[in-house]
């Protein structure tokens, strides 16, 4: 299959201390790619390299060649680049609004302005994470007032709002109780059909239930890909695993 | 160890009693000598009598000082929230951050009858505005903005990076997410500080002294009309001595309940924006978003 996301010797920098050495990965269409690697090793840089929004952070500098189907992410509008690529943020961030204002938001930035179309988009996003009749009496209740689980699987609703081509998840469970995480699992299987995801993961038992291909990161340097089933059962690097067996991480 | 504690903790107690009971002892008093004369009639009609002020109402000053406040508020309060936007969305240069910082303080640092004096001698003279609520208001306005500014800032600064960061991560520009996510999540917190700043300029004098307020004048019907404000005419009628400290207390009075109710309603919107969770965990990172 062809990848979407071709990242060729990408490298990055924190005021001028390097948090990623040359990475070389291709991330394939409509799979689930899942980046593991101890804390600290570069996975949610690696994920903000892929939609730009490393970039507008102070003193972070970006270099090697990053492309999106093909073309040079950096020859992209940022915020074209950030409209096909969508990102959800560790613990849940809705806007401070009613949960109707938080999916209408991005659309009514790219111009849609009929409420019929508002609606349907609404109730359709909110289908897909399958939070539609747990809120479709109280769509104008503030955001803020759903449940941990709920307000991700809004932020991923809301990301899908802007109908984004490759949807990157940054430890998105990672705040969240174990029902919770069950759901969004068996969100992201779904969504896969549809989109391509990129998944920062510390859990390595989610990595193995849910991936496709895994990416295995130490020190900023890429050490394994690999599809998820023989990454798990076969490690070929000696630092791959050491990780798995929990020596260190 | 024990007694040490204990003094501490009466220190704590003696500081809070104290202060409660000075601003208390402070509102208390003003009210009882005040409220002989406040009646409908005391803030609806003009003052009037012999030595004026004696008798008579004031209700010209405070058409005059709702008048100045609301030209401070606007010539004041615009800059100060777009300054603080620029500081904490557009501005990428620590040192241009800091020379801008430094200015503000500067600003907040000037006394205010100096503010008064360069109104006076621009827009007053070289200007030839003339004294009027258009260059009383501009002194005002210029005292606040250091104040609305700070506040501005650290509300900006307190909303989390993450929540601005998702609207960037939608693809949305930085103008749509200050429009459309800051400033309706900050909200709030500016309401309260442009009132805040509001209350400051309502209270001072020394601004207007040359610029715009002036011992008699009928309710403005003009910005380029000098006008009556509270804070100048309470001091008139005190400088008068005796005769008019009845009507004085009564406008001290009035002064004082228009500035706890505007506390009260910057309280109730800082408290309400809270409530609705605009800054559940208020993220202490100084950087630009």
């Amino acid at each position: 299959m062809d990848p979407i996301l071709t990242l060729r010797g990408v490298s990055a920098a924190y005021d001028g201390t390097p948090a990623l050495t040359g990475i070389d990965l291709d991330i394939p269409e409509r799979q689930i790619t899942a980046i593991i690697g101890p804390s600290g090793c570069g996975k949610s840089t690696l994920l903000r390299c892929m939609d730009g929004l490393l970039l507008e952070e102070p003193d972070t500098s970006v270099s090697g060649d990053i492309r999106l189907d093909g073309t040079d992410i950096r020859s992209l509008r940022r915020e074209d680049l950030r409209r096909r690529v969508g990102l959800v943020f560790q613990t849940p961030t809705p806007f401070p609004f009613s949960i109707y204002r938080n999916l209408t938001y991005a659309p009514q930035y790219y111009g849609i302005r009929d409420k019929k179309a508002l609606d349907a988009l609404v109730r359709e996003t909110l289908e897909t994470v399958g939070l539609y009749d747990e809120v479709k009496d109280d769509l104008q209740k503030s955001a803020r007032k759903l449940s941990g689980g709920q307000q991700q699987r809004l932020c991923i609703a809301r990301a899908l709002t802007a109908r984004p081509e490759v949807l990157l998840l940054d430890e998105p469970c990672s705040a969240l109780d174990v029902k919770s995480i069950q759901v969004i699992e068996s969100l992201l299987l779904r969504l896969r059909e549809q989109y391509t995801i990129v998944i920062v993961t510390h859990n390595l038992a989610q990595a193995r239930r849910i991936a496709d291909q895994v990416v295995f990161l130490n020190d900023g340097r890429l050490v394994e890909t690999g599809d998820g089933p023989s990454f798990f059962a076969a490690p070929q690097q000696e630092e791959a695993r050491a990780f798995l067996s929990g020596e260190f991480g | 160890m024990r007694i040490r504690s204990i003094l501490a903790r009466l220190w704590a107690w003696a500081g809070i009693l104290l202060t409660i009971g000075m601003v208390l002892f402070l509102f208390g008093f003003v009210f009882w000598k005040g409220a002989g004369s406040i009646s409908l009639e005391f803030v609806t009609t003009a003052p009037k009598g012999a030595v004026l002020g004696m008798e008579g109402g004031i209700w010209p000053a405070i058409a005059g000082s709702f008048c100045f406040t609301l030209t401070a508020v606007l010539l004041g309060g615009i800059p100060a929230v777009a300054a603080a936007l620029y500081m904490v969305f557009y501005c990428r240069h620590k040192k241009l951050q800091s020379l801008i910082r430094a200015v503000i303080q500067c600003i907040a640092g000037i006394p205010s009858i100096v503010l008064g004096l360069f109104s006076y001698s621009f827009f007053v003279r070289d200007l030839g505005l003339g004294r009027c609520i258009l260059s009383g208001g501009i002194a005002l306005a210029v005292m606040i903005l250091p104040f609305i500014e700070v506040r501005a800032e650290k509300a900006f600064r307190e909303l989390p990076p993450q929540t601005i960061q998702s609207s960037y991560a939608l693809g949305c520009a930085r103008s749509y997410t200050i429009w459309h996510v800051v400033l309706p999540a900050c909200r709030g917190e500016l309401v309260s500080g442009v009132i805040l700043g509001a209350c400051y300029a309502m209270g001072a004098t020394a601004p207007l002294i040359f610029t715009g307020a002036v011992a008699y004048a009928s309710a403005p019907t003009s910005l380029l009309q000098p006008a009556m404000a509270l804070p100048l005419h309470l001091y008139l009628l005190v400088a008068q001595g005796a005769t008019s400290l009845g009507t004085a207390y009564g406008t001290a009075f009035v002064m004082m309940a228009l500035i706890l109710v505007s506390n009260l309603l910057a309280t109730l919107f800082t408290g309400r924006s809270e409530r609705h969770g605009s800054h559940p965990h208020p993220a202490r990172r100084q950087r630009r978003l």
